[in-house]
């Protein structure tokens, strides 16, 4: 119950933050859909001038852009936005506030308090931002917006930028937990998750995304609950 | 070991493997930004020669003029030196007209140095035979299909079927299952392409295999383009419209490393005299030395597996021609032994300083692949005895900063068999950019960088001996900077530093990380009364 109550609690402080990224969102994507479905009603052949039977056709022009790659573009800003804001406002604000006192002398134990906040961080994560990208997915795949539906890889690829939002949020909490200078081994929570990201964006292939993005998290998410557990403040 | 002190044990492992990272990072762009600036600041603009251009004397022009020269041959296999006097003179010793040629001015000499014709090549008397070109060169190649599957730039390829007035399907390929799914307009998939053929169902698709360039082109006759696909050890020919996929070479033995093909390959129709002789034919090498040629009108194939022997020479390159009367292989080569392995400085200064004979032969094909010589030429390459090893201009001052590189660089090298890196290498940018990246920076055993080991040992045993809590993870660490270097000590000192005191019963310098005193095992002084704390005092 005191779980629930702090989850509440994490979820209630961070709605602003997970509203204003879900709607940003659903905005650019169905300002961006709407875009695309005017394009593509004006006709296949309307937008590939030339091609057609006895030509040579240069390779690149049967290659398109996802209809879903522009909303994915921003989603590929706002996760790591959401995860650097959610991260502040969870670790870093208590410092500054100084309120992290409040919360741990209540009575319950500092893995509770911990688990609230990174249980609302990825609820705020599914919610907000995976049920809005899978959303619009589900809608780019009706029948009769596009000729044909669109790639299951463009839904995967949105989820792997909602990974790296997660991954940058625990940079944020890792760095704002720690003890050090900024100028020493502070900075190295973000620094290792803004490296994890563009190692994760260069990647073509979805397995090696995976093994990047889970030791990754592992590495960030156990130094973050050790941190927790053994910090004074 | 309760479950709190387990997480503090992983955290540990992740701290410092997570640190290491990042200062290995860190270390590797210091010494690269040091390398370029220093390359950037040393390097010294070579002066201009003032000395006056000497005129070439008849005989080196007409050598310049031989070496420059396009080698063509005619069916009967008689040898014409092309030369072209606008346009890019520099003309490569094998391969097919450059697009511009035909607006030049040209000269024809035969083998004899008598000048045959001299006008405009587009009037040229003579049809010489006609080579393959690369596909390569217009084709959509893997690097950009990865690219393309980057999740930075999501990106689909689709082939349309339809006329030009209606689509009415879309074949998009998917890169997971290596097949192309078609998708009607009218709602639902129509089935899918792969290397078993059309099937309706995806449990029996068979994937291509690993990509490695495709074409396209739009048949006359067709409501859809066709795809040349080629994979590491197939090549395919898929019509969307008439949902084939026609497998026209596959070799098991090697993976295709080339394939050249002609244009009438692609449309199969006359154009010019030329064009009318040719026959259309797909031309493609594979790893185990064998030609491949594929042939229409009337479908044909020979597999031509040259000498051993040739592989020996320098700049061995074989292309094909085919006519209605004949198939032909000219093989370009150097009498000059080729190098056991690329790279080797010593090998291109000895090439350079040698003068060599350069040949260029034409050889008849048999049905069974069988060579015929009919006809070859030769000329001399001359030597450059003035020519000096080539010295990587950064190599000076890489020397100096791989010394700070980790030893475990050299040592990252020893435990794979060999080709495992260049299969890797073939696998993976990222693992590829990694290997690059060690091997760039490899200290290769150099005294520098033992000796740099060296004081880095001694500075952190200066610095962890006061401040140990257990010789044992002192000698961790001395192991690890040993293995790091620098990027070691660093790490060491990041995840170690803790403020010392002067021992109050020794007076020796101790670490206040443990509570007793590392040299006299005498505990630390309880605060005085009143005083907030010992340390503030340090």
């Amino acid at each position: 119950m005191r779980f629930l109550a702090l989850l509440r609690k994490e979820l209630r402080e961070s709605l602003p933050w997970l509203l204003l990224a879900g709607l940003l969102l659903l905005g650019v994507g169905l300002l961006a859909l709407r875009a695309q479905v005017r394009f593509t009603n004006q006709g296949y052949w309307s937008y590939h001038p030339g091609m057609g039977p006895g030509e040579d056709i240069a390779a690149y022009r049967l290659v398109r852009n996802s209809r879903l790659a522009e909303p994915a573009l921003w989603l590929a800003f706002i996760a790591p936005g959401l995860g650097l804001v959610l991260g502040v406002s969870h670790f870093w604000v208590p410092l500054f506030a100084r309120t992290w006192s409040f919360l741990l002398h209540r009575s319950t134990s500092r893995m509770s308090i911990l688990g609230a906040k990174l249980g609302a961080a990825i609820l705020g994560f599914l919610i907000s931002l995976g049920l809005v990208w899978t959303g619009l997915y589900w809608y780019a795949c009706r029948p009769g917006v596009f000729p044909i539906p669109e790639p299951i890889q463009i839904l995967v690829a949105g989820w792997i930028y909602i990974a790296m939002g997660l991954v940058v949020y625990l940079g944020t909490a890792l760095s704002a937990l720690s003890t050090a200078r900024w100028y020493t081994t502070r900075i190295f929570g973000l620094a290792f998750a803004t490296l994890a990201v563009f190692v994760m964006l260069v990647q073509w292939h979805l397995g090696w995304v995976f093994v990047l993005a889970v030791p990754a998290i592992a590495i960030l998410l156990v130094q973050t609950v050790a941190a927790f557990l053994s910090r004074e403040f | 070991m309760n479950a709190k002190n387990l997480i503090h044990h992983f955290a540990r492992v992740a701290g410092v493997f997570m640190v290491t990272l990042l200062v290995l990072l860190l270390v590797v762009a210091v010494q690269s930004i040091t390398i370029e600036l220093a390359y950037l600041f040393w390097t010294a603009t070579p002066a201009s020669s003032t000395e006056p251009k000497q005129e070439l004397t008849p005989e080196q022009a007409r050598t310049q003029r031989i070496l420059r020269a396009k080698k063509e041959f005619l069916p009967d296999g008689t040898l014409h030196l092309v030369t072209q006097i606008t346009g890019n003179r520099w003309q490569p010793a094998y391969g097919s007209y450059p697009s511009d040629a035909l607006t030049g001015q040209e000269q024809v000499y035969d083998v004899n140095d008598k000048l045959l014709w001299d006008g405009p090549a587009k009037e040229r008397p003579y049809n010489y035979l006609s080579w393959a070109q690369a596909i390569r060169d217009d084709g959509f190649t893997r690097e950009r299909m990865k690219h393309h599957q980057q999740f930075t730039e999501p990106r689909v390829l689709e082939i349309p079927v339809g006329t030009p007035d209606e689509l009415l399907e879309i074949w998009r390929y998917d890169s997971w299952a290596d097949c192309f799914v078609g998708y009607s307009l009218q709602g639902g998939r129509v089935g899918y392409l792969s290397a078993a053929g059309w099937t309706d169902s995806k449990a029996d698709v068979r994937p291509f295999g690993p990509f490695q360039s495709f074409q396209a082109w739009w048949p006359p006759d067709s409501h859809s383009p066709t795809l040349l696909w080629q994979t590491e050890q197939c090549i395919y020919e898929i019509g969307f419209a008439s949902r084939q996929a026609d497998r026209i070479l596959e070799s098991p033995q090697g993976r295709i490393e080339y394939v050249a093909m002609n244009p009438s390959y692609r449309f199969r129709q006359a154009s010019g005299e030329t064009m009318a002789r040719t026959r259309p034919w797909l031309h493609c090498r594979t790893s185990d030395g064998v030609h491949h040629l594929i042939l229409k009108d009337p479908d044909q194939t020979i597999t031509v597996a040259t000498p051993p022997e040739w592989k020996q020479w320098y700049g061995n390159h074989c292309e094909f021609a085919a006519t209605k009367e004949g198939v032909f292989l000219r093989r370009t080569w150097l009498e000059y032994p080729a190098p056991a392995a690329r790279g080797n400085p010593d090998w291109w200064t000895g090439f350079r300083r040698a003068p060599k004979n350069q040949s260029v032969e034409l050889y008849r094909v048999d049905e069974t692949g069988g060579l015929d010589l009919v006809n070859r030429y030769s000329w001399t390459l001359p030597g450059d005895p003035g020519a000096i090893q080539y010295v990587e201009p950064r190599s000076h001052v890489k020397r100096f900063v791989t010394a700070f590189s980790p030893f475990l660089y050299d040592l990252f090298w020893l435990p794979f068999p060999a080709g495992f890196q260049h299969n890797l290498y073939e696998r993976s940018d990222f693992a590829c950019q990694f290997i690059e990246a060690v091997e760039e920076m490899r200290p290769r055993f150099s005294v520098w960088s033992w000796l740099v080991t060296g004081a880095m040992l001694a500075l952190t045993f200066r610095h962890g001996r006061p401040r140990r809590t257990s010789w044992g993870r002192l000698v961790f660490w001395l192991v690890f900077v040993a293995l790091l270097n620098v990027a070691g000590f660093l790490v060491y000192w990041a995840l170690n530093h803790a403020p010392t005191m002067a021992c109050p019963a020794c007076g020796k310098r101790r670490g206040l990380n443990r509570i007793d005193c590392v040299h006299c095992r005498a505990a630390l002084p309880t605060p005085e009364h009143g005083k907030l704390d010992l340390i503030f005092s340090v």
